[in-house]
């Protein structure tokens, strides 16, 4: 039996009293959502929190409600919760699509997005799909919240923003404009393994003429945070995109992208998939927002 | 250090225990509960052998506190069979030879089940992945994937038999 170490365990019911608890831990305490990163890393030795702040009670951290123009996902929402939720497919489908490409069901059912982000890992899936959607973060601590577009979230691995008496509430995305196509690609040795390269691309076109009217492309698992491709944008914003634009935005990207060798793959192959990833990535994308024009349900 | 007594449900039965904070679901089940279909392997959620079904949902029991399974509803492999009867799919891995060692079965069979809970005619793609958090390194899945065809087929007929 692999045990978990001892540590002092809390269950506040409030947002307010978990930051308080957060903050009295002095840097020793950890927020438990789903613990299937969390609880992972304590049996392997690399957190020794001396206590768990457990989220769990706190019932207005979780559901996906539409606010306004707005898609709001509270943070304790499970990946499973995201996969099936008819909002979320009917108005972020790279979300959804995105989500049901990460871990594995059992895990699925039990991690929360709000850990999957606060956890920062370069490869994470959630995050392209929720940059390519324009998503903002709010987060709570005792002198007040805010609220931070999520690109400007991470740090590097492991690493965020959120202060230590700050803790990530909900997830907001503004509803996309209707002939809006999104797609996400990921490179893996089977879906739900964690990414060597990904791409998320969301276009919103103009919906008479073929035009773009914005991009979004976004790669994840090839830089210590997940980036955003501003050149690879430029490339397609405000044009009729054929297949030269296409090819032209996969190579910013694969210029910008900063990737490491490790054991998945190395450097020199992950900037080689991400011009195959992007290019995917717009195709679907195009494809998506089409289908969207003559009718069809965004997937 | 803070043991608290905790009150869930397992297998239809209402259980009480005392446990300190550190203490896994997986734990519970197998060391208070000596219900050991319930297996572990490799203790981080990758394999799968400890899955058992909370609140209708698989999950892996090593990764849940047993403190987080208060007030919910546990089912683990031994609260499949009823008065004695296997369940058709612990009939069906039997039938097709499905189990070889018989580690991942248990963990196995409540996967499959779930997924038949929410889709009785799956077809062999749904079947993978929702048999995706379960390793077995013995079989090479294919006899599993079978198995679950034919519980999901003869469970159909089940429960058209009891419609007429």
């Amino acid at each position: 039996m692999m045990y978990l170490p001892r540590f002092a365990y809390f269950e506040p019911e409030t947002i307010e009293e978990a930051c308080s608890l957060l903050s009295k831990g002095g840097g020793k305490a950890r927020l438990l959502a789903g613990g299937t990163d969390l609880l992972v890393k304590m049996k392997r030795g690399l957190e020794k929190p001396e206590s768990l702040i457990s989220l769990n009670r706190i019932a207005s951290l979780r559901g996906v409600h539409l606010v306004g123009d707005s898609l709001v996902i509270g943070a304790l929402t499970t990946i499973s919760q995201m996969v099936d939720s008819s909002l979320i497919n009917e108005k972020a489908g790279i979300l959804g699509q995105a989500a049901g490409m990460m871990a594995l069901p059992q895990v699925r059912n039990r991690g929360t997005i709000g850990g999957n982000l606060c956890n920062a890992s370069p490869a994470a899936d959630t995050a392209p799909a929720l940059i390519g959607l324009d998503s903002r973060v709010r987060m709570v601590g005792l002198t007040g919240e805010r609220t931070i577009p999520l690109e400007k979230f991470f740090l590097g691995p492991g690493q965020t923003v959120l202060k230590s008496d700050e803790i990530l509430t909900e997830i907001s995305i503004p509803v996309p404009a209707r002939d809006t196509g999104g797609s996400y690609q990921k490179l893996s040795p089977r879906h739900n393994d964690l990414a060597t390269a990904s791409a998320a691309a969301v276009l919103v076109m103009h919906p008479d003429s073929r035009v773009c009217e914005d991009a979004r492309i976004v790669l994840g698992a090839v830089a210590p945070a997940v980036i955003r491709c501003y050149q690879s944008e430029q490339v397609l914003k405000g044009k009729a995109i054929d297949e030269e634009m296409i090819r032209q935005a996969a190579r910013a990207a694969a210029e910008i992208c900063r990737p490491v060798s490790d054991i998945r793959a190395t450097a020199g192959y992950r900037k080689e998939m991400v011009l195959t990833l992007v290019k995917r990535a717009i195709g679907q994308a195009l494809n998506q927002s089409r289908q969207l024009s003559s009718g069809g349900k965004m997937l | 250090m803070n043991e608290q007594v905790i009150k869930l449900t397992v297998n239809g039965d209402p259980v009480e225990v005392t446990v300190s904070p550190r203490v896994t679901l997986l734990e519970v089940i197998r060391d208070n509960l000596e219900l050991t279909g319930t297996k572990e392997a490799c203790s981080l959620g990758e394999c799968g052998a400890c899955t058992v079904i909370l609140d209708g949902k698989t999950v892996n029991s090593c990764l849940v506190l047993a403190v987080e399974a208060k007030g919910k509803e546990v089912l683990t492999i031994e609260g499949l069979g009823k008065d004695g009867e296997l369940h058709p799919l612990q009939q069906a891995f039997i039938d097709e030879g499905a189990v070889q060692c018989g580690f991942c079965t248990p963990g196995m069979i409540l996967s499959a089940k779930a997924l038949l809970d929410k889709n009785p005619e799956p077809d062999e793609d749904d079947i993978k992945e929702a048999l995706a958090g379960n390793l077995c390194r013995c079989t090479g899945y294919v006899k599993i994937v079978k198995a679950v065809k034919t519980a999901a087929r003869a469970m159909k007929k089940r429960s058209k038999g009891a419609d007429a």
